[in-house]
């Protein structure tokens, strides 16, 4: 009997008294309850199945075969190239849409496992927008492509490289501070055309580091006539416009749309000068919870997922319908230490905390075997990086004779100790618990802090964290660019505040040189001094780990991380 | 008349308490550590451009500088530009509130329309297998969080049955949204005629409307009940029964009016609880409203997007109170103004 049906017998046995009036009313009422759940359940049982690809393409809203669709785990925080620290949406967006003056070549690797994938070699730049560059002593010489443009047709030689390089140095952005390295660059002056296909950087030392800084996509270079169009007079170079705005771009694709907190779509350029990339749209859904993009990954609603944690590895290993890549990195994952806050101002305390690490016990636990052994600043994959003369192992009395050299018998005396982990990632917290059981047994009792990042991030950039963890990866792959950032004492990133006379002296003498042979003795000695002071304890090298759908073919890993969405296809297709 | 009088002098009333919301706001942003400026300046910049930039941004300012300068703004209609961003608050408000009201008001309706009836039906049948499952449900939302009830609903009808899209939002990835007219893609919908996209708007709704719909329902069927089971038991009751009136007619015109008063109160308040709840459900549902905007903005010490949700969470809140006080006046005789 249908809902109706019963209404109606309700109400024709109350019209023949059979039952009360209050009858007839609680009968409606449950009655109408029901049917509510009813209706519901069975919408919900012929409601069709999500909507597959062939509906989407039906409908014309997407086609499997020409769009690509990314789950992403951040907004853009900027758009402007010169600006971009945070977010990895607004790098990968620029990466893909600007294409820079040179770019590294592109070889095939094989993973630990065997699997075989793409990367980079950072030690053979290639061009890019240009058509050929050298070194010709303390110059970088560029001779630009013809018929080059940007997406509405605005040519690009060497004069546009002139104004979007100085304007990197006038507006004192990132890549500034990294052109700069060394004292290679110190102004806009640096930056020449002696005629429209000749781009000239001058640097200070002939030297391999700073042509590296050219395939970033922090040296994206805007538009010169657009950037006009929205200067005004205190504001020349049009830092706010370009805040919220992608500039025109000159790269594989163009940005079509963004809607924050909900999607980007880039959508190839037609008058781009290079190969047409196979995905005519990519859209980059924003969803902020790890686990649900894991979710539409694994139901392939999505082709490609960023920024999963590690512990899903296993469960995404066994999906036969997606493909994971588990590539050995530079990352570097560290315990610091502040070496000017007791009781880690004591050399022997820090060894003391490195002698009671368990190394294999984090790489196994917490990153799931998807980690190599890190054992020195410059890390495995690093030119130059040497392990040999580090010897700290899980050794709990080793570290109990340091502690007691340095004071603390057993633990005896020592300071509150407070191990500080960033919450927005739960194997920060999982480290802490590993190392606050380890360090328990050599004494050292250590209460774990979890901050939010940007209060976290506010400690560390000020130097008031005690003992901490947190990763480091150079984009450029260079092991004096590396140690300039973490062991200069002069760094603005050298959190440790780690200081020591001979490693600055090292640093200042090789970052900017070409001695090869003087740039490797050197490393190895500036890292044995490191390894021997202890201002990090080198957990691990996490491995760079992709997830994808089994179909999608093509992805280069590139030592910055960001995605080129134009090496993307189809198997098969 | 006397009703608009009060309306207006409780709408008055509305600047006192936004006010000290504010005030708690910026105290409790300024004194917990964190800081919008590292993350815009990134790890590189030298520690005096940050100094710098934070002088620019006037957060080096004292307190009651920083205090008086946003009042100052806020007159003029400016709520300061998010530092994540980078649009004005009040574009970023304007943008999201409507996904977060579609959420809310569909997940109320549900909620209303479940528990009242359940409430009244238990304590009518009480003791019974209703009355009993009735208080089961009610101790499961009750006690249930919300992101398991997210998080269950999401791995039954989305991963292993299918029937419903994932979390992915409003509209499924790839189609394009309605021209806005309200902002609430369902009426947006109807009004454009597209019932495509009115199909595609509902089903996105259906499993974060229904957590809300589920945690909510459950104080207002318990209070219902509570209440209705006094009224029932009241000498007004009796005194109806003993004059014989129908038994409808003291159910719903004594009984249930009675009991329905500070059930309203309570509604206002599980509004309010419901809105806080959202930022889970919007985040496990990657839904574009205001939860997540606040979240992301409290993650960042971002202030002056955090400054801005409180005023407009605050006015959202006092206005619910204000209507639920003019409805318990319309109910109530008793009640003055």
């Amino acid at each position: 009997m249908s809902v109706t049906e019963e209404l109606k017998a309700l109400a024709d046995a109350y019209a023949k008294r059979k039952i009360s009036r209050r009858a007839l009313w609680q009968g409606a009422a449950a009655l109408g309850l029901s049917s509510m759940w009813i209706a519901a359940l069975e919408r919900g049982a012929t409601a069709a199945p999500a909507p597959t690809w062939r509906e989407l393409r039906s409908r014309g809203q997407a086609d499997k075969a020409t769009t690509l669709i990314i789950a992403v785990a951040e907004n853009v925080d900027t758009f402007d190239p010169g600006f971009t620290v945070g977010s990895k949406t607004a790098q990968t967006v620029l990466q893909n849409t600007f294409d820079q003056l040179t770019q590294y070549e592109i070889v095939e690797k094989q993973a630990p496992d065997g699997t075989p994938y793409r990367t980079v070699n950072t030690e053979n730049i290639i061009p890019m927008l240009c058509e050929s560059w050298k070194l010709d002593g303390a110059d970088m010489i560029f001779t630009m492509r013809d018929g080059i443009t940007y997406h509405n047709g605005d040519p690009i030689d060497a004069n546009t490289m002139v104004t979007g390089y100085q304007r990197i140095f006038e507006t004192k952005a990132v890549s500034s501070f990294l052109l700069s390295m060394g004292g290679a660059i110190t102004d806009s002056s640096a930056f020449s055309a002696p005629d429209p296909k000749t781009f000239v950087i001058k640097m200070s030392k002939p030297n391999m580091l700073i042509p590296k800084c050219n395939v970033m996509h922090n040296t994206s270079v805007l538009n010169p006539n657009e950037m006009k169009e929205h200067a005004t007079a205190d504001d020349p170079w049009a830092l706010d416009y370009f805040k919220n705005n992608l500039g025109i771009g000159n790269g594989p694709y163009k940005l079509e749309s963004y809607k924050p907190d909900d999607s980007l779509v880039l959508v190839a350029a037609e008058n781009y000068y290079g190969e047409k990339p196979p995905f005519q749209r990519v859209i980059l859904k924003i969803v902020a919870d790890a686990t649900q993009r894991v979710q539409l990954l694994k139901n392939g609603d999505v082709d490609f997922a960023t920024k999963i944690p590690v512990k899903e590895f296993d469960g995404m290993k066994a999906d036969p319908n997606i493909k994971v890549l588990s590539i050995p990195s530079t990352l570097v994952t560290m315990l610091e230490m502040n070496t000017t806050i007791p009781p880690f101002d004591k050399k022997e305390v820090r060894q003391a905390v490195a002698y009671a690490t368990p190394y294999q016990a984090i790489i196994d636990q917490i990153y799931l075997g998807q980690a190599q052994i890190g054992k020195s600043l410059v890390p495995n994959g690093m030119p130059t990086s040497d392990f040999s003369t580090n010897k700290y192992e899980l050794n709990y009395d080793k570290a109990k004779e340091l502690l007691t050299a340095a004071g603390y018998p057993d633990g005896k005396g020592l300071p509150e100790i407070k191990l500080t982990v960033r919450s927005d990632d739960v194997q920060w917290e999982r480290i802490a618990i590993i190392m606050q059981d380890s360090l328990k047994k050599i004494g050292m009792n250590v209460t774990i802090e979890k901050l939010a990042y940007a209060q976290f991030n506010e400690l560390e950039q000020g130097k008031k964290l005690q003992m901490w963890t947190d990763e480091w990866i150079s984009w450029v792959n260079d092991p004096y660019y590396h140690m300039s950032w973490l062991a200069h004492s002069k760094s603005p990133t050298n959190y440790p505040l780690f200081s020591n006379p001979r490693v600055d002296e090292i640093i200042d003498q090789f970052t900017l040189s070409d001695d090869v042979a003087g740039r490797e003795a050197a490393s190895k000695e500036a890292q044995a001094i490191i390894i021997e002071e202890c201002p990090y304890v080198f957990l691990c090298q996490p491995n760079w780990i992709v997830y994808m759908r089994n179909d999608l073919d093509g992805y280069v890993y590139y030592n910055d991380e960001l995605p080129r969405y134009y090496h993307f296809r189809r198997a098969g297709a | 008349m006397r009703l608009l009088r009060y309306v207006l002098r409780r709408l008055l009333f509305l600047l006192p308490v936004l006010l000290g919301a504010l005030f708690i706001a910026f105290v409790l942003t300024r004194i917990v550590p964190g800081n919008p400026i590292e993350r815009v300046a990134g790890p590189y910049a030298s520690d005096e451009r940050v100094e710098e930039m934070k002088r620019e941004a006037g957060l080096l300012d004292p307190f009651y500088v920083q205090f008086w300068n946003y009042l100052v703004d806020l007159l003029h209609g400016d709520m300061g530009v998010s530092y994540q961003t980078n649009q004005p608050v009040l574009t970023d408000l304007k943008d999201r509130l409507p996904a977060s009201l579609e959420l809310v008001i569909y997940g109320m309706m549900l909620a209303i329309g479940l528990a009242i009836p359940l409430g009244v039906i238990s304590a009518v049948k009480r003791g019974t297998v209703i009355d009993h499952a009735a208080r089961v449900l009610a101790v499961l939302g009750v006690s249930m969080p919300i992101f398991w009830i997210a998080l269950v609903l999401l791995s039954t009808f989305y991963t292993r049955l299918g029937w419903l899209p994932g979390p992915a939002g409003r509209l499924p990835i790839g189609m394009e949204e309605p021209d806005r007219i309200t902002g609430l893609f369902t009426i947006d919908a109807l009004l454009h005629g597209d019932w495509h996209t009115f199909k595609e708007a509902v089903r996105a709704l259906i499993l974060p409307v229904t957590t809300i719909g589920l945690v909510a329902m459950a104080p207002i069927a318990r209070m219902t009940r509570a209440m209705m089971i006094d009224a029932l038991e009241s000498d007004y009751v009796r005194t109806a029964r003993s004059l014989g009136l129908p038994g409808h007619v003291i159910l719903f015109r004594h009984a249930f009016k009675n009991a329905l008063i500070p059930v309203l109160t309570l509604i206002a308040a599980v509004f309010g609880y419901a809105i806080g709840g959202e930022v889970l459900v919007e985040y496990i549902f990657t839904w574009p409203g205001l939860g997540k905007y606040s979240f992301d903005a409290i993650m960042g010490s971002d202030f002056p997007a955090i400054q801005g949700f409180i005023i407009l969470a605050t006015t959202i809140y006092m206005l619910i109170y204000l209507a639920v006080d003019v409805l318990t006046a319309v109910l109530d005789p008793r009640v003055e103004f």
